[in-house]
């Protein structure tokens, strides 16, 4: 018996498209796919869509205006007792949409969770159903803070946090305490490179190089997601950018430097790990301090750098990426980001995603990380009715 | 490109590494290279333990050149402070020290991008012998209001060099200067440094002895090949360097289209971006012409991208 897949995710975006098409090319029927849109009208349809043995992908509901609508409407009473600016549901139905701007990531975090929490409810009563990764797990890991909050704990290597602030201000008092000069701030709810700054401290004056592009005009401050890496050395515009970015709640850690291997490029890597297994590796290759794919980066040679790391040392590593994935047993794919430092001395886990495993043409033993995945579900299915 | 491997000779000494062990075996015949590196550092050893020994050794005046690689924690960004003091403190010592080289750092051991370094200028004054300093890495750094009698030799390395490092070479006096090498690098690396801030090189009339001009690892390569293909310089340097750079043919059309540029005893153009009919062209002219290792561009979202070689 082969179990049917059902897929929680905006219907048109290409995470679900090659899902299906990696379900065709495993023989297995194609997923039935409920939208995030249907589930903010009303989650409980989830009890008559779901049935006992599905297996549940719970997807990104990004890049998908009227989904972003829904889930910050949902946040409103959740980020108006935090006393931040926030959009009001008035607000909300008159955005028009501007694409890249960062709207209010803290309220439609809330508004995520919010319905999450409720899909886990309906999922909840549906007798064995297999959930890959749980609505709670979900939530942490697109919790940055939290999350590594948690690895630290588990004992896994991460770089050295700061604990939280507010201001721009308060992160020069709390760098100069701690006499660091670089850190890493990033938005502590935000996919990709959305909202990440390195800062660095010098004698004479400060510099931001940041993917995000601080925009102001008449009178008023917006912040736009970008795909130019920016660099701001006037201290008026980084602590408007860093201000802003901290009224969203941020995470801020040490700045690693990063291992290279290739002429003028630094690295880390994205290692797919499944049902506790680390498969699909990428080396995202950078010029600058942020390595996500999508700014201009490249993907490097994982192969010679595996064999410049040596099999046992690779493995290593893998095993590093497993640890960390096993801080959330019950999610059966994560996505690792670990660094390297130069020379390849240290290995820190900088982050893990909830739906980091979108990597097309990625192999793992001939597979890419959908037909991974469910290959696996499939055998364990099989191997457990059998 | 990334620096990959140490200097193997330096103040025309062959350059071994200092083993706190063995001590100093020849004092006059080599130039001796002081790092701490990763392993030391685990180990609870520090730069200042490996510099005070090497310093005891009572022929220490009979150095000449010295090398110094990774001091405490230089691989993520610790600056330079404490050495500077060090060497300071032991001036007297080092009576015959006239070549210096500070931060022989390889990439493994860290980006240049990270190599914090200090303030040299109590260095320049209290060495005023010194003939060559060479510095890698450029966070931090600062030379003051150099004058200095007899330096001739001054290299800067760096992912990115600022304009107010810069401005102080500008500005610095330097009677005896012949080599100078600044590495421009991106801004990325706070290499922040323009045209306007290194056309004062270009008049001549900075550093009367000046030979060889570097303006090396530069994102601005055109702009500074067509400011050089105008300028007085040429009248008065023998090596012109404008290799690691994003260098194009517009630029090196300028060079071409100068007529004085047959006075140059060498043309240093390696790592470029140029095409193959202009390498031809360059390498037809009577001087001595490096137009080794051609890039290609990167193109990025319909772009041509052109980066210079050392970066990170």
């Amino acid at each position: 018996m082969s179990s049917q897949f059902v897929i929680i995710g905006n219907p048109e975006n290409r995470r679900v498209h090659l899902f299906q098409q990696a379900l065709e090319s495993q023989g297995q029927p194609v997923a039935r796919v409920v939208s995030y849109e249907r589930l903010l009208q009303d989650v409980d349809c989830l009890r008559d869509i779901i049935r006992p043995g599905d297996i549940v992908r719970i997807e990104s509901p990004g890049e998908n205006f009227a989904v972003e609508k829904g889930l910050l409407a949902r946040g409103v009473a959740a980020a108006e007792v935090e006393g931040n600016p926030f959009l009001s549901p008035r607000q909300i139905e008159r955005l028009e949409y501007d694409h890249g701007l960062i709207l209010h990531p803290r309220q439609w975090y809330m508004g995520y969770c919010s319905l999450l929490i409720q899909i886990g409810k309906c999922l909840s009563g549906i007798e064995s159903i297999r959930l890959l990764n749980p609505p709670a797990d979900i939530r942490e890991l697109f919790d940055k803070r939290a999350c590594h909050a948690r690895c630290r704990e588990a004992g896994c290597a991460v770089p050295e946090a700061f604990p939280e602030i507010h201001t721009f201000d308060e992160l020069l008092t709390i760098m100069r305490q701690r006499n660091e000069r670089r850190v890493f701030l990033k938005l502590a709810h935000a996919s990709s490179a959305s909202g990440v700054v390195a800062l660095h401290q010098k004698s004479r004056r400060i510099e931001a190089i940041t993917s995000t592009e601080l925009v102001m005009q008449d009178g008023q401050t917006r912040l736009y997601n970008s795909l130019k890496v920016r660099r701001y050395t006037d201290l008026r515009e980084i602590r408007t950018l860093i201000d802003e970015l901290c009224r969203e709640r941020v995470h801020v850690e040490r700045w690693m430097p990063k291992a290279a291997l290739s002429h003028g490029r630094t690295f880390d890597l994205r290692v797919v790990v499944i049902a506790g297994q680390a498969r699909h590796t990428v080396v995202r290759e950078s010029r600058g301090p942020l390595t996500n794919l999508h700014l201009g980066n490249r993907r490097g040679d994982g192969e010679r750098l595996q064999e410049l790391l040596g099999p046992e040392r690779w493995r290593a590593l893998m095993e590093v990426c497993e640890q960390a994935a096993g801080v959330y047993p019950e999610s059966f794919q994560v996505g690792v980001d670990l660094l390297l430092t130069p020379g390849f001395r240290q290995a820190l886990i900088l982050e893990l995603n909830a739906f980091g495993d979108l990597l097309p043409g990625i192999l793992w033993e001939g597979e890419e990380t959908y037909q991974s995945e469910i290959n696996s579900l499939v055998t364990d299915y099989t191997g457990r009715k059998g | 490109m990334t620096i990959d491997s140490h200097v193997d000779e330096f103040g025309g000494l062959p350059v071994r590494e200092f083993d706190p062990e063995t001590g100093i075996q020849d004092a006059s015949g080599v130039a001796y290279r002081l790092t701490l590196g990763y392993e030391r550092e685990q180990q609870g050893m520090k730069f200042s333990d490996l510099l005070e020994k090497y310093l005891s050794h009572p022929q220490i005046g009979k150095v000449t050149a010295l090398v110094i690689g990774c001091w405490d924690g230089a691989y993520e960004g610790s600056g330079a402070e404490t050495v500077v003091d060090q060497l300071l403190d032991s001036s007297d010592l080092l009576t015959g020290l006239r070549h210096l080289f500070f931060g022989d750092i390889t990439f493994e051991e860290s980006e240049i991008s990270w190599i914090g370094q200090a303030d040299l200028s109590p260095l320049l004054r209290s060495f005023p012998q010194l003939e060559e300093l060479r510095i890698r890495g450029a966070n931090d750094l600062s030379l003051g209001r150099v004058n200095h009698e007899h330096l001739k030799t001054l290299v800067i390395e760096a992912g990115g060099l600022g304009a107010d490092v810069v401005q102080e070479v500008t500005a610095a006096v330097l009677p005896e200067l012949e080599h100078l090498e600044l590495w421009l690098g991106t801004d990325e690396y706070g290499g922040d440094a323009s045209i306007a801030d290194v056309e004062p090189l270009l008049t001549g009339a900075l550093f009367p002895k000046l030979k060889y001009l570097g303006l090396r690892n530069s994102m601005f390569s055109d702009e500074i090949a067509k400011a050089i293909a105008a300028a007085p310089i040429l009248n008065q340097i023998e090596v012109v360097d404008l290799s690691l750079g994003t260098l194009s043919d517009e630029g090196a059309q300028a060079l071409l289209d100068c007529n004085r540029l047959n006075q140059l005893k060498k043309l240093d153009l390696h790592f470029h971006y140029l095409s193959d009919e202009m390498c031809k062209k360059l390498s037809d002219l009577e001087i001595d012409v490096d137009v080794s290792d051609q890039q290609e561009p990167d193109e990025y979202d319909g772009e041509m991208e052109r980066y210079c070689a050392v970066s990170e």
